[in-house]
C-alpha cells in the first residue's frame, strides 16, 4: 500500500521567484522555502499531491469546479504573464489521480477531473522552490479558494480525510507527500491591498502548531476568511491537507507576513 | 447586469494573447464586440475601479488592467481609484 510520509505548506507569491533571482540570499521567504524543502527532501517522497487554488488560469465563471483533480500525463507552467520564472514541464500520475477520482465519488466527494491543465503559479511557485527534481510526479488537486462562493472548511477537511484513506488503500508502494499552497491573509487587487490580518495569521498558525485542525476548520468560516483578505480562502487548501494529518503536529512552523511556512513529518 | 462579461473581458486579456493585443491596440473596437451595458462600458473605459469593484467584478481580474496598460489604470493610481479616493478621468 502507498504511504503518506510528509506534508508541507507554503505561500506562492507569483513575484517571489523573480525577487529571489534578483537578490539571492536576501529574502526571508527564500530562506523559509529552503527550510521547508529540506523537510520535504528528507521524506524522500516519490509522489506529490499539490493542493492549490487555480487563479482563473484553467477555470473561469463559465465552468468553475469547487474541487478538481488533475489526471495529467504532463503539464507546463506557469502560464501567467505576471509570474516570471523558468517554465517547466511537470510529470503527472494519472492512474493515481483517476484512482482518487473514483475513490472520491464512492466517498461522497463528487470531484471534477481535468486531463489537461496549464499549471498556474499556485502550483509552479512552490514546485520551483521545493522540488528541484522533475522526476517526482505531481497530482494537482484544485480547491476553489478564490471565486466565492467557496466550499466550506468542513468539506475541505473531509476531503483531506478521504485523501488519507485513499492513499493508505492505494495498491502501490508510493511514498506520498502533500503540499498546501496558499496564503492565510492576503488581498490581491482589492481596496485592502497591503494590509495583513495579523490576528488571523496568529490564530491559524497557533492552531496548526497545536495540531488543532478541527478547531481551525471550525473557525475558518467564509466570513472570517473574507475578513482576512479577498484571497484568504486559499486557507482551504491548507485545511484540506490538515484533514489528512490525523493528530500529527507540525515539526516546523514559521510566519512571514500573511503566510505560513509549515512542514509535517508523518513517519 | 453583465458582470460576467466584464470578468470575461479581463480574464481574456490575461489568458488570450491575440485578444490582449487587439484590446491594447483598439480598445474601442473590442468593446463594440462585447455585450456590456452603457454603465459598464463607461466604468471600464474611464478605468473606474471603484465602480467596477462595487458592481461585483473580481478584484483579482481588475488587477489585469494595470498589468496590461488598459483604460488609464496604472500601478500608481490603482489603489486610490479602487478605494474611491481619486476620480477616474471621464
Amino acid at each position: 500500500m502507498a504511504k503518506l510520509v510528509a506534508a508541507v505548506g507554503t505561500p506562492h507569491g507569483p513575484m517571489l521567484p523573480q525577487q529571489v533571482a534578483e537578490a539571492p540570499g536576501k529574502l526571508r521567504s527564500e530562506y523559509l522555502m529552503k527550510q521547508v524543502r529540506e523537510h520535504l527532501e528528507r521524506a524522500e517522497a516519490d509522489l506529490l499531491f499539490v493542493v492549490a487554488s487555480d487563479h482563473f488560469t484553467n477555470f473561469f465563471y463559465n465552468n468553475l469546479p469547487q474541487f478538481c483533480v488533475g489526471a495529467i500525463e504532463e503539464a507546463e507552467g506557469p502560464a501567467e504573464t505576471y509570474c516570471v520564472m523558468p517554465r517547466r514541464q511537470v510529470k503527472g500520475q494519472p492512474d493515481v489521480a483517476k484512482g482518487f477520482l473514483h475513490y472520491g465519488l464512492r466517498s461522497n466527494y463528487d470531484l471534477a477531473v481535468a486531463e489537461e491543465l496549464h499549471l498556474d503559479h499556485s502550483v509552479m511557485v512552490p514546485l520551483h522552490f521545493l522540488v528541484h527534481s522533475t522526476d517526482t510526479p505531481v497530482v494537482p488537486l484544485y480547491v476553489n479558494g478564490l471565486a466565492p462562493p467557496l466550499p466550506t472548511a468542513r468539506r475541505c477537511f473531509g476531503l483531506g480525510q478521504t485523501l488519507r484513506k485513499f492513499i493508505e488503500e492505494w495498491p502501490g508502494n508510493q511514498r506520498v507527500a502533500l503540499l498546501a499552497s496558499g496564503s492565510i491573509s492576503l488581498e490581491v487587487g482589492g481596496p485592502r491591498v497591503g494590509t495583513t490580518d495579523k490576528k488571523w495569521v496568529d490564530t491559524v498558525t497557533d492552531l496548526l502548531e497545536r495540531g488543532d485542525y478541527r478547531g481551525l476548520a471550525r473557525r475558518a468560516t467564509a466570513e472570517r476568511m473574507a475578513a482576512a483578505g479577498n484571497v484568504s480562502g486559499e486557507l482551504l487548501c491548507w485545511i484540506t491537507v490538515t484533514g489528512a494529518l490525523g493528530e500529527t503536529r507540525p515539526s516546523f512552523v514559521e510566519r512571514e507576513e500573511g503566510s505560513g511556512f509549515v512542514a509535517w513529518n508523518l513517519e | 447586469m453583465s458582470v460576467y462579461e466584464m470578468n470575461k473581458l479581463l480574464y481574456r486579456t490575461e489568458r488570450d494573447e491575440d485578444f490582449r493585443r487587439r484590446i491594447q491596440a483598439d480598445p474601442g473596437q473590442v468593446l463594440l464586440e462585447v455585450s456590456l451595458s452603457d454603465e459598464e462600458r463607461q466604468a471600464l473605459t474611464t478605468g473606474d475601479l471603484h465602480k467596477m469593484f462595487h458592481m461585483g467584478v473580481h478584484p483579482f481580474l481588475l488587477n489585469h488592467l494595470p498589468r496590461h496598460g488598459l483604460f488609464g489604470v496604472t500601478r500608481e493610481n490603482y489603489l486610490p481609484r479602487i478605494r474611491g479616493e481619486q476620480s477616474p478621468v471621464s
